[in-house]
């Protein structure tokens, strides 16, 4: 999908971005001061940089500076105070996400940058199934699958969080809205359906006590022996 | 009068009670004289009566010294009369009640009768018709008792007199007014301008502008006022700095705990979500679990070090015989394993048998966190020496490198809790910034003084110099 540049000096941090980032299709690299990110950003080809402020050498506001402007860039930081916010800002980043985050919600952010850059996954394909996002269309085998607004909008939201398991609050908040009136049944019923209808019974996993979640790693995650749910 | 300014105040009360002095002064001046013309015109009738009674008594004798004596009378007493009211002033004779001869304007309001006696008057103010006189009267002397003079005179005259006294007087009384009124003012008004000047300096002071003083001299009140006011200025701008200072390390540290805090956070959710909702392999968890760990003994780590830092502040410390060479030398051997895997060399130069009173731990927690700074600043093959030297009374643990070395500027914020010289708080090159911070506090919990030598690019000396009785 999108490749990723995460400049991070925090060793634990780094990785942690990057796994995530990887869960949900995305390509990452590593950089762990000011100057690497900067030579890192220069010699490759990435969609979108993730950097953090306080790093060593050159810090994330110079490395923005002197990076070019078609390189969006987020920045995660501990300093969560206006000015360095503003400052930041100004500096013509696409976001700024405040340590410590939501994994989700620094996914969502991510998302957001790249559909506004038009840097966002436009096909999906897995366990012979292809979703189109640009036509809204969904086939099954070669064959076209008709699905239901709701029913493709969760598809959406599962493919984009992939890997990761979201709770049924959370999927009737992103795909159904906070003003929707209802049940989380609304949630297990929509998702009966796409499993269903796409043959996902085993790609659409319930994750006791917590919720769904689209696994692409089914196959490789069974064979490197995958640990119970949590 | 609750919104005049103070000098408009003065000025008012000062006319006022300028102008009511005047003009009751002159007022009082004015009745005291009249009063005194009065009385002399009084006296001056009086003796003109007393002469008029002599004459005629000499001119009645010489009437009476013949024939026709009562025609005689009564002619002598029309020639003074009409004499006399040339001189404009009236005159009554009776002999026994009748009246021989008057030229009196008028009936005197009240009845006054002769004193038996002679040549004693009795006289009174009064009015005759329309016309205020002063009238004398007596009984003529001797022989000629039964005669009463009276003799009056018209205050006409000095009632005029008055009358343009007192104009003179408050035109010359409302012309003193003026120039009062005007004088003061002015004389006022200037007088109150350093005020304002110096009102208007502590306004400017009290909207941010703290160097400035008033500029007022002299040895009056206002001098002194300006005077006090440049020194509570400078007691306050040195405060306000002190406080500025105080409050710009306090933020910085808090932004230091902030961050070195919200690190091993970040990370510490981080993982443990990524647990929970991840479709991850059995050594992924691991690993995530193990970051989990290390950086919850981090925060702990930091926790734990805050805390000490606040009770060696509030708390005294039990002080038992410590040997601090033997301190020395466990900490040394704490330090020599990471000092090894960075390829730093750590070792005692000389190690005096020395003892002090105080905490084992803590002075051995000082002794560590020394040598582990020591050990950071220095790159592979750096030398990291301890010593103790014993010296009379005096007792000097010191721990020196061969490292990176501070800048005059870092050496200064040395102490200051959270502190590090390396601004992206980078956790390869460093800790948290909290041991300097405790080890000054221990040192100064031991009654010891902790000092820092250095030169970038060459090495660091710390010392700490204990007192031993």
């Amino acid at each position: 999908m999108a490749h990723i540049l995460v400049a991070e000096d925090e060793a634990p941090i780094n990785d942690l971005i990057c796994r995530n980032l990887q869960l949900v299709g995305h390509s990452t690299a590593s950089a762990f001061d000011g100057a690497e990110a900067l030579t890192c950003a220069q010699g490759g080809s990435f969609d979108l940089a993730l950097i953090d402020v306080m790093m060593p050498v050159l810090d994330g506001f110079e490395v923005k500076r002197q990076l070019d402007d078609d390189l969006p860039v987020i920045f995660v930081t501990a300093r969560s105070d206006l000015s360095s916010r503003l400052d930041g800002l100004n500096l013509g980043a696409d976001d700024y996400v405040v340590k410590p985050f939501e994994t989700l919600e620094l996914l969502a952010r991510v998302e957001a940058v790249l559909r506004r850059t038009n840097r966002q996954q436009r096909v999906f394909e897995h366990a012979g199934v292809r979703v189109d996002f640009d036509t809204h269309q969904v086939f099954r085998n070669g064959e076209e699958v008709c699905l239901a607004p709701k029913e493709f909008e969760l598809l959406d939201t599962l493919v984009v969080n992939r890997n990761l398991a979201l709770s049924r609050e959370r999927l009737l908040e992103l795909v159904w809205g906070f003003d929707f009136v209802g049940e989380t049944r609304t949630v297990d019923m929509h998702v009966l359906r796409l499993r269903k209808k796409l043959g996902w019974e085993d790609v659409i996993q319930t994750v006791r006590k917590v919720g769904y979640r689209l696994s692409t790693r089914t196959g490789a995650a069974a064979a490197a022996g995958r640990g119970g749910h949590a | 009068m609750r919104n005049l300014r103070f000098w408009q105040k003065t000025y008012l009360l000062t006319l006022a009670v300028a102008l009511v002095a005047l003009c009751g002064g002159l007022a009082f001046i004015g009745w005291q004289t009249q009063q005194q013309m009065l009385e002399a015109q009084v006296e001056k009738t009086r003796g003109e009566q007393a002469f008029v009674a002599q004459s005629l008594v000499r001119d009645l004798e010489v009437a009476h010294s013949g024939t026709g004596a009562a025609l005689r009378e009564a002619a002598l007493a029309r020639s003074y009369g009409d004499y006399y009211a040339r001189d404009g002033a009236y005159l009554e004779v009776t002999r026994a009640g009748v009246v021989l001869f008057s030229n009196l304007p008028g009936e005197p309001e009240a009845q006054f009768s002769v004193q038996p006696g002679e040549d004693l008057q009795t006289w009174m103010r009064t009015s005759l018709g329309d016309t205020h006189v002063v009238i004398v009267k007596s009984a003529l002397p001797d022989e000629f008792a039964t005669y009463e003079l009276s003799y009056a005179r018209s205050l006409e005259p000095l009632r005029a007199t008055w009358e343009q006294m007192r104009l003179t007087l408050v035109v010359g009384c409302a012309a003193v007014a003026l120039v009062l009124a005007v004088g003061l003012f002015f004389v006022l008004r200037s007088l109150s301008r350093p005020l304002e000047r110096l009102a208007h300096t502590a306004d400017t002071f009290a909207a941010g502008e703290r160097s400035v003083r008033s500029a007022e001299a002299g040895n009056d009140e206002i001098g002194t006022l300006s005077t006090s006011f440049n020194a509570m200025a400078d007691a306050a701008e040195a405060d306000i700095n002190e406080i500025s200072r105080i409050a710009e390390a306090n933020a910085r540290m808090a932004a230091s705990l902030s961050h070195e805090i919200r690190t091993p956070l970040t990370a510490v959710r981080g993982y443990a979500e990524y647990l929970r909702l991840a479709d991850a392999t059995e050594d992924e968890r691991d690993s995530a679990l193990r970051y989990v760990v290390e950086e919850s003994e981090r925060l702990q780590s930091i926790a734990q070090r805050m805390l000490q830092l606040f009770s060696l502040e509030a708390d005294e410390i039990e002080r038992v015989p410590v040997d601090l060479s033997e301190v020395a030398r466990r900490a040394l051997r704490t330090a020599e394993a990471a000092a090894r895997e960075r390829g730093v060399e750590v070792c005692a130069v000389r190690l005096d048998a020395a003892c002090v009173a105080g905490d084992e731990v803590l002075l051995e927690s000082l002794v560590t966190n020394l040598l582990s700074n020591a050990v950071a600043a220095c790159e592979a093959s750096g030398i990291v020496q301890v010593s103790v030297i014993a010296e009379g009374s005096r007792v000097t643990l010191s721990v020196s490198d061969t490292g990176r070395g501070l800048a005059p500027e870092e050496l200064e914020r040395l102490g200051e809790p959270f502190y590090r010289p390396d601004k992206a708080r980078s956790r390869a090159h460093g800790g948290a910034g909290l041991g300097v911070a405790l080890c000054v506090r221990i040192a100064q919990a031991h009654g010891a003084t902790l000092s820092f030598r250095s030169q970038e690019g060459e090495g660091t000396v710390a010392e700490a110099e204990f007192t031993v009785s």
